[in-house]
């Protein structure tokens, strides 16, 4: 075997700047919670792709989100979906033990967490979903094409939004910067 | 798995390498950024008063204070099945109103304690760094640091808790600040809101940093950090009476501490919800607000 068992952690300079000013700005304790959620999150990656025998070594905390990295050619599509699938699944369990244990607002951090992962965009559990089952059903190649094009869309569509929110509701800028964050990553790539 | 992809020195069939295409992708987005940069500054020294127009809505835009705690929990609820649909989604328009509460409240009521938290300093280190990006090279114009719009109040009643009668104040006093009165006492256009509300004090323009005054002789009642009033000092000079100083850049009286009509207490600055570097002034008997400027036209 030429990769110890052990997992290996690796954070992003980016990451820890921005996790340490969100960290400072935080004052209602949403930090933490997201903290939570995020864990059992990754959770639940983990879990499945070691039940499928993919044998995640590396999970690395970057500005555009945390990346779990695995032997990919272990997986078949079908199974790499389920293991896309398990993150998101694990929050909403998360989300509705915290409602039954009256933890209103980790209950809601949580869903929000796993709905926002569902959304059919690159580099989320939703986009990987989307490529593992157009995979399946057409080629490789267009699976990639049609991916990137759905992620670019949705993307702008999310900061566009993001935008019309922060201007007519005064909603705050999150959903903006999610946005730019998302769209971002498809200029890099 | 990927043959080539790390080996940017192959050359391609088009006789190019990877590394040239990557290297003229990254010369064209670094040209049209610094492109947006150089038409960002053109346009402040060009419309530097409509640059400043847009900066102060964009920022009061962004900063609109959301109870994301609120918020998720409603959502929470929901999923506990405690709200409807309709009651979570109202309670995520009242959160989206509300000024978020801060869990490890810095409440009005809490007298000096807010200056020795480890948040605070934070905080005020963060604000320092921030600021200075922000800068002002010119003095303020009075007419641009807060919307001077009066409207006429005969027609419009008085809110109950305020009181238009020059009382006589039993005891000396001092103008705050020096500074120019922009924004008067009374009814007017929030400047960054754009609705008309009454105003419960007094604005002074001043360059950040400039010292701030005890109004008369008394003892700080309060000091600490809201979101909207930003850094606030609250002195109290007995018999009820009370003085208030919003948007401080920083606040040197500790909770508790004597003061002197005339010390240095604070300096002025833009924390909180302000448009510029300004002093925000209110005087206050038994939870009643005062005209300041009945007081203060005197003193000149």
């Amino acid at each position: 075997m030429n990769r110890t068992e052990r997992m290996k952690f690796d954070v992003s300079p980016a990451f820890a700047l921005a996790a340490a000013l969100i960290y400072l700005l935080d004052e209602q304790g949403i930090f933490a919670l997201a903290v939570v959620s995020a864990a059992v999150h990754e959770l639940g990656h983990y879990l499945t792709l070691r039940a499928f025998g993919a044998r995640p070594y590396l999970l690395r905390l970057e500005i555009t989100g945390a990346a779990m990295y695995f032997d990919e050619g272990r997986l078949s599509y079908g199974r790499e979906l389920l293991a896309a699938l398990a993150g998101p699944l694990a929050g909403l369990l998360l989300a509705f033990a915290a409602a039954f244990c009256g933890a209103h607002a980790l209950s809601g951090v949580s869903l929000l967490l796993s709905v926002f992962n569902l959304l059919p965009i690159g580099g989320l559990d939703g986009g990987r979903i989307l490529y593992a089952a157009l995979a399946m059903l057409t080629d490789q190649g267009r699976a990639l094409r049609v991916c990137f094009v759905v992620t670019t869309l949705s993307a702008a569509a999310m900061l566009i939004i993001g935008i019309g929110l922060m201007i007519y509701v005064r909603s705050g800028g999150a959903l903006v910067l999610a946005g730019a964050i998302l769209l971002l990553r498809c200029i890099k790539n | 798995m990927d043959y080539n992809y790390n080996n940017v020195n192959i050359k391609r069939r088009s006789g190019k390498t990877d590394y040239d295409r990557r290297g003229k992708k990254r010369a064209v987005r670094l040209w049209l950024c610094l492109g947006i940069f150089v038409l960002a500054v053109c346009v402040r020294a060009v419309a530097p008063g409509f640059s400043r127009d847009m900066s102060a809505e964009v920022l009061g835009v962004i900063d609109s204070s959301v109870d994301y705690r609120g918020a998720f929990a409603a959502v929470g609820s929901f999923v506990a099945g405690e709200y409807t649909l309709g009651e979570a989604i109202a309670a995520l328009k009242r959160s989206g109103e509300q000024e978020a509460e801060p869990v490890a409240a810095e409440l009005p009521e809490s007298s000096g304690a807010a200056e020795n938290n480890l948040q605070t300093m934070y905080i005020q280190c963060l604000d320092a760094g921030l600021r200075r990006l922000q800068q002002e090279q010119a003095a303020p114009a009075a007419a641009d640091s807060e919307s001077a719009v009066i409207y006429e109040a005969e027609t419009e009643r008085l809110p109950d808790n305020v009181c238009a009668e020059a009382v006589k104040l039993p005891f000396d006093y001092t103008r705050p600040v020096d500074g120019v009165k922009s924004s008067d006492f009374g009814y007017r256009l929030h400047p960054i809101e754009n609705v008309e509300k009454f105003h419960y004090g007094m604005d002074f323009a001043a360059n950040e940093g400039a010292d701030i005054y005890a109004f008369a002789d008394g003892h700080v009642a309060a000091s600490g950090i809201s979101e909207t009033a930003g850094k606030y000092l609250i002195i109290s000079h007995g018999d009820g009476w009370t003085t208030r100083y919003f948007h401080c850049d920083e606040v040197y009286a500790t909770g508790g501490s004597r003061v002197e009509r005339g010390q240095v207490v604070a300096a002025v600055g833009q924390t909180g919800v302000a448009t510029g570097p300004n002093l925000h002034f209110e005087l206050m008997c038994d939870g009643v607000y005062y005209d300041p400027g009945l007081y203060l036209d005197e003193q000149n």
